[in-house]
């Protein structure tokens, strides 16, 4: 009853005339970004910090929210119309969704995404609001030692537990915990890896970092690929945007049950969108009555990765907000956004900033019912974006991208970092590392950083706290498992293997 | 130039791993004089970079050893040139943004990412980049009340 309340009063916050633009603003820009390949929410939202800095809080995270949930929508479109998908996570949607299109279905594809998203938007986002709160209570009781194991499991869960290599996801998450020691100490006010240049003393701006790892690396893989950057064809629309019978009575379930893994993926600290598309897709494709449909074009395989993918940027606000742990490099940055706002995302902010939380929450279900219109209706519009020449689309993303640097901080330091770090991330691409570790890392490395010294400074520099507190020590368990389970698993399913030979 | 694929060594992986040790030894040293300002204290400055470092030399090491045996995954051909457009674009942009002006170093940071996606039409693509450029100066600096570095051509606005 008394989250109702609030969300009544979130959802006052939520239609004023300003917040509603707002609102609207970013589910096109999320839209936008989700349609063009090469640039996503992650890096939209770095570029609006430094022009978002003056501006009301609850009304720019209103915003960014909208972002992140409309590059979930429109990442759907250019996987099924082009089969490269705008987003990682709609990567499983091009499987099913570019067959359907090139068969003449293109039209109930997109409204099984969009609709989907909706569904799988909407529940999510009511489980937020049931969960949160709930959660903001019990974590009031955290220490600061049980802030510094959570963190670990996040560092862990998001570098080493899914991804394609433990040794290369950790070593990107040491590169970001190493770019985010960069700047004076905020305990003793010492610099640190600053080398005497006084740019460097406020630490690696935020910005400056996504737009290298995003932006400027990205290019720089794409246009290094060898005849691979022209081979795209836009499918036409073809086919009603109505689903029949039939498509609605072979898409429910998916959506259900894309949600049912988005949603906790999201939640947990468990590395984004990705784990819970590729999970959705095997169980439909395992579940389904057509399965020789499947690499065909079959409806269900596009119907519960998009539910999947919505669900899990609403589960990615569970511990965002209610611990401030981010679980993706969009809700990392995200994190950023607060922190220019001097909100610090955890239990408190639901007491001190009760308008700021709710008023976003109850946005979010604005947000979803505003995407459902952008994205269906007027779907034929963003599918215009995709005809840009490729040459200018990344061109003007460089010229964007970089002036966003230089409003956060115009100095020819930035531009210089911009293209150091940008070789970087190439690098990195060209290797196989993924990149959402070192954002994860650069954020949230200086806050496990300050728990831990925290921690240790009550206990009078005795480590053994970190497992004497009963909740600590059972994050820190959890974080040793994520880290060895992967192989365990490998190594008992390989043995099962054999034992059937 | 692809290596890797269990087939010996893969050089390029095992320069990954000496960077990431020289990092690592980077690291250190620099947090060497941190160290002697708070003496022993565990609490001090100094803990979180000498963790960090130990890190970056566990998984350089972990990864020079990956390269010797060649167990990253294999790479394709990749066309250097684009690359070389889009940094030259850049590093010509931070050479002229505050002689020439915002304006013409975004244009030929446009141009020379264009290039790099196989645009031969250079001097088209100069002239959108600068009407882009020009139109995001005016926004930015007249509307939002944000700046930007300028140079010659922002004088004549």
């Amino acid at each position: 009853m008394e989250t109702l309340s609030l969300l009544g009063n979130g959802l006052a916050i939520a239609v004023q005339p300003m917040n509603l633009l707002f609102a609207l603003v970013g589910v096109i820009l999320g839209t936008a970004v989700g349609v063009l390949p090469g640039i996503g929410p992650a890096m939209t939202v770095a570029l609006l910090l430094p022009i978002t800095f003056k501006m009301d809080p609850a009304g720019s995270l209103i915003m960014f929210a909208g972002i992140y949930y409309g590059g979930m929508y429109g990442g759907s479109t250019t996987s099924i119309l082009l089969n490269t998908p705008g987003e990682s996570s709609s990567i499983v949607t091009a499987l099913e969704g570019n067959r359907m299109a090139r068969a003449g279905r293109g039209g109930a594809a997109l409204a099984t995404a969009a609709i989907g998203s909706f569904v799988a938007g909407t529940i999510a986002t009511a489980l937020l609001t049931i969960f949160a709160p709930f959660l903001a209570e019990v974590a009031i009781a955290f220490g600061p030692e049980d802030y510094f194991a959570l963190m670990l499991v996040a560092f862990i869960t998001v570098s080493a537990t899914f991804g394609s290599s433990r040794l290369r996801g950790l070593t990107s998450l040491a590169i970001g915990l190493t770019l985010g020691l960069v700047g004076i100490d905020k305990l003793t006010g010492q610099a640190r890896l600053s080398f005497g240049v006084p740019d460097l003393l406020d630490g690696l701006e935020v910005t400056t970092v996504a737009v290298a790892m995003f932006a400027v690396g990205e290019a720089m893989a794409v246009a290094s690929q060898k005849g691979g950057a022209d081979d795209g064809k836009v499918e036409p629309i073809r086919g009603s945007l109505w689903m029949t019978k039939e498509d609605w009575k072979r898409s429910w379930l998916p959506w259900l049950r894309g949600t049912a893994f988005g949603f906790p993926i999201g939640a947990l600290p468990a590395g984004g969108a990705e784990v819970p598309t590729f999970l959705s897709y095997a169980t439909e494709k395992r579940l389904s009555k057509h399965p020789e449909e499947f690499g065909h074009g079959a409806i269900e395989g596009v119907a519960g990765p998009e539910a999947a993918n919505n669900a899990s940027a609403a589960g990615t606000l569970v511990p965002l907000l209610t611990l401030g742990i981010p679980t993706s490099a969009t809700a990392a940055i995200m994190l950023a956004g607060f922190q220019q706002y001097n909100l610090q995302p955890g239990p408190l902010l639901f007491v001190t900033s009760a308008d700021v939380v709710w008023g976003l929450i109850a946005s979010l279900f604005i947000a979803n019912t505003m995407l459902i219109v952008l994205n269906l209706p007027l779907v034929g519009l963003w599918v215009r974006l995709l005809s840009i020449p490729r040459p200018w689309l990344y061109g003007g993303i460089l010229v964007f991208a970089t002036v966003g640097v230089l409003a956060a901080k115009g100095s020819l330091v930035e531009l210089t970092l911009v293209l150091v770090l940008g070789l970087l991330a190439f690098a990195m691409r060209r290797f196989d590392y993924p990149i959402a570790p070192v954002v994860v890392g650069m954020i949230l490395g200086p806050m496990a950083e300050t728990q831990l010294r925290r921690a240790l400074q009550i206990s009078n520099g005795d480590a053994t706290v970190l497992l004497t507190s009963p909740i600590s020590a059972t994050l820190l368990v959890v974080a040793v498992v994520a880290l060895f389970g992967p192989l365990l698993w490998a190594r008992l399913g390989w043995r099962m293997k054999s034992d059937e030979d | 130039m692809s290596g890797g694929g269990g087939t010996g060594a893969d050089r390029p992986v095992i320069a990954i791993g000496a960077g990431l040790i020289a990092v690592a030894a980077i690291v250190f040293w620099q947090s060497w004089a941190l160290r002697a300002s708070f003496g022993s204290q565990t609490l001090g400055p100094q803990m979180m970079p000498f963790l960090v470092s130990l890190l970056l030399l566990l998984f350089g090491s972990l990864t020079v050893v990956a390269g010797w045996k060649g167990t990253f995954p294999t790479r394709e051909e990749a066309d250097w040139t684009s690359v070389a457009w889009i940094t030259g674009g850049l590093a010509v942009m931070i050479l002229l943004i505050k002689t020439a002006g915002f304006v013409p170093a975004c244009a030929l940071l446009f141009a020379s990412t264009a290039r790099a996606f196989g645009s031969r039409r250079a001097l088209v693509d100069v002239g959108i980049g600068g009407l882009m450029a020009a139109v995001v100066y005016l926004f930015f600096v007249r509307l939002l009340g944000l700046s930007l570095p300028s140079g010659f051509t922002e004088s004549l606005f």
